[in-house]
């Protein structure tokens, strides 16, 4: 009987160390495509809106990408909560930012960009102030990562329902470099209509039923849909690849988060 | 013995942070989307006076335009009246009558006011001719204007290129007033080859209405119209009033390709990087290129830019790139950056002396960014600038002159590319 406190003690840590990598990964991935490229604060506060000038913009965003590169390599850091609240916050702001400034369907962004900042907060309220798991808070965890998971799977399977123009490329890219063979559009609109049925289908099953295989599942299809980022743009586009690291890893970690006790352990001292 | 632990206890102020944190976001975002002034449209003219007046160019430019205007009332008759002699307005004496086949209104945010749109499709022209016209609206007619053809033999012609106008209106209308001038000092320039982002939300007909109106300040005081080859940006999006403004070139929404051909020799490939690049459009893109292999000079135009002067390479680098190498097209026009840039001929990945050469990046109006010098295709002989510009690409029967010209009028880069064909 002492060993399922030791067992499920293990699988916190699992499932916290995974996190805690998918969310470093996460963050300087989305750090190494920010700086160069996206600006989406920048191009928000001096493009958008001209409430800063270039150099002004431009510094902010610098000062957050040292930030969100710091906050990254801090959640390696054993017992230490700052970073998660600091990435988790970043990520959440950038995802707001390339929403405003998004014209294709900018409501969906937040959405199909859930976990990687609900799975940074989540963490970060599952450690007491000396950075270990605290066992009576084990049920949010699961609740939390099961919530950002779906979300992220729910948007990105809207996206694929609707045929998103990249997600076609992506599947163009592939069939041609791993299949050695073209496909042709309509085959691909198919393709993506059985992907996004399949997203919102391991969505709902994820939200409502604790299945180890579902996640297993999401965890593999994150993981390959982040891996094409690369397929299609080559090696040196692996920051896009990196910051859907969580889209891998928070399913990753509900797998071994979901052998803990569904209910918090009774209260040391207590007697019946 | 230990006090007994709440069930679910979440440390609260954090909570509550991160929940008032999430709402100023929510907020502002309302805040930004919701704040736009309302004036375009009111100002327009009242009842069915035309205005707006745009000749916009697809396919065959040589024989065939668009005619678009818009009125404020959707009215009943709409019709364009032609003719290859100035009739000063007198409607009766115009030669040709084609009637507006394409009316509806604009599509618009919930708090705008309607303003209503017609086409005129005018097949059968003759090349390098003047067309005198008037459009008219139930009986309400706008004053004479007059277009020009595209050629159909070789003699040489110019294109003025840019992009990214938005909606800074003050600068736009700087940029447009020397478009005109440039439009009035060179007898060569036939069309305006614009590479999307019009306006900054591309669902608003309000700042569609704002860009239409500037527009109208291109047209020369003689009262030549500048024709506009469009190109759809991202700011557009996939919305349907860039259709509604341009008359569906190159297709329905989604599609918005198209192959211009300018002269005897020039085949100009307009496509969309809203879309998927790869599939149908990439097909296109090689089906073209395959039957145009008679063709001196071939030039392509999109918005979103596969070699960069800011930010990443967009998808036609990996889906348009080989085929324009494959090909050997001479020159692409890319935009969206909000810099100038020239790159080096450009083949398999680094320079070399019979690659395609890229320009771009939008400076009709935006606020400009500053190029990164340090990426390779931007070294000398290439060329970046931060700053507002137009480019004039002079088709020639031996090479392809290059001109950017700055706000002021300046001209800032000068460049020529040589014939790979004969």
């Amino acid at each position: 009987m002492g060993d399922r406190p030791q067992r499920d003690r293990r699988a916190a840590r699992v499932t916290e160390w995974i996190l805690r990598i998918a969310i470093a990964i996460g963050a300087l991935g989305l750090a190494a495509r920010w700086l160069p490229s996206s600006r989406a604060v920048a191009g928000l506060l001096y493009l958008d809106h001209g409430w800063l000038g270039e150099g002004a913009a431009e510094a902010v965003d610098d000062g957050l990408f040292v930030v969100l590169a710091a906050a990254g390599l801090l959640v390696l850091r054993p017992r230490w909560r700052f970073g998660l609240l600091i990435a988790g916050l970043l990520a959440l702001l950038i995802s707001v930012a390339t929403a405003l400034r998004d014209g294709a369907w900018p409501a969906i962004v937040p959405v199909e960009q859930a976990v990687r900042y609900v799975a940074p907060l989540a963490l970060w309220l599952w450690f007491d102030r000396d950075g270990r798991t605290r066992p009576d808070l084990d049920a949010m965890l699961v609740f939390l990562l099961r919530c950002g998971v779906a979300a992220t799977f729910v948007g990105h399977g809207l996206e694929a329902l609707h045929h998103n123009p990249r997600f076609l490329d992506l599947v163009f890219a592939a069939s041609r470099r791993c299949l050695g063979t073209p496909i042709a559009q309509a085959n691909a609109e198919a393709l993506l209509t059985a992907i996004g049925v399949v997203d919102l289908i391991v969505a709902a099953l994820l939200v409502v039923v604790r299945w180890r295989a579902v996640a297993a599942w999401m965890a593999f299809w994150g993981a390959l849909t982040a891996a094409s980022r690369m397929v299609h743009s080559g090696v040196g586009a692996w920051p896009e690849t990196a910051l859907r690291a969580l889209n891998c890893g928070a399913p990753l970690a509900l797998v071994f988060a979901f052998t803990l006790p569904r209910k918090a352990p009774p209260p040391v001292g207590d007697v019946a | 013995m230990t006090a007994p632990r709440t069930p679910f206890p979440i440390p609260r102020r954090g909570l509550i942070g991160f929940a008032l944190g999430a709402l100023a976001a929510v907020g502002v975002a309302i805040a930004l989307l919701a704040g736009r002034s309302a004036s375009a449209i009111a100002e327009s003219p009242a009842g069915t006076q035309p205005h707006h007046v745009r000749v916009v160019w697809t396919e065959s430019p040589k024989d065939s335009a668009t005619i678009a205007w818009s009125t404020r009332e959707p009215g009943a008759t709409h019709r364009v009246l032609l003719d290859r002699e100035p009739r000063a307005g007198d409607r009766a004496r115009y030669e040709r009558t084609v009637v507006a086949t394409r009316n509806g209104d604009y599509a618009r945010l919930p708090e705008e006011a309607s303003l209503a749109f017609h086409h005129a499709v005018v097949d059968g022209l003759q090349p390098s001719t003047t067309y005198w016209f008037v459009v008219e609206s139930d009986g309400v007619a706008s004053p004479e204007r007059h277009f020009v053809t595209a050629p159909a033999d070789t003699r040489a012609f110019a294109l003025l290129a840019g992009s990214d106008s938005r909606s800074d209106r003050a600068q736009r209308r700087a940029m447009n007033g020397l478009l005109r001038a440039r439009f009035e000092a060179d007898e060569q320039v036939i069309a305006l080859l614009h590479g999307g982002d019009y306006v900054y939300d591309g669902l608003s007909l309000e700042l569609f209405a704002e860009w239409l109106s500037d527009h109208e300040l291109t047209t020369t005081s003689a009262g030549r119209v500048l024709p506009i080859i469009p190109t759809r940006g991202n700011h557009e999006s996939r919305g349907e009033l860039f259709d509604q403004v341009f008359g569906w070139p190159g297709g329905p929404v989604g599609r918005n390709w198209f192959a211009c051909r300018l002269g005897a020799e020039t085949l100009l490939l307009v496509l969309n990087t809203e879309t998927a690049l790869g599939g149908d459009q990439a097909d296109f893109v090689r089906d073209s290129l395959e039957t145009a292999r008679d063709r001196r000079w071939l030039l392509a135009s999109y918005h979103q830019p596969a070699f960069p002067a800011v930010k990443d390479p967009s998808p036609a680098l990996e889906h348009w790139v080989p085929l324009f190498e494959e090909y050997r097209v001479d020159l692409v026009v890319e935009s969206d950056g909000h810099v100038q840039k020239r790159t080096v001929p450009i083949r398999g990945g680094r320079a070399g002396p019979d690659g395609v050469v890229y320009i771009g990046e939008g400076g009709l109006g935006v606020r400009q960014r500053s190029p990164d010098a340090t990426r390779w295709f931007l070294q000398e002989p290439g060329f970046a600038r931060r700053g507002h510009h137009v480019w004039r690409i002079g088709i020639g029967a031996d090479a392809i002159e290059l001109e950017a010209y700055g706000e002021d009028g300046a001209r800032t880069d000068a460049a020529r590319i040589s014939g790979k064909r004969e």
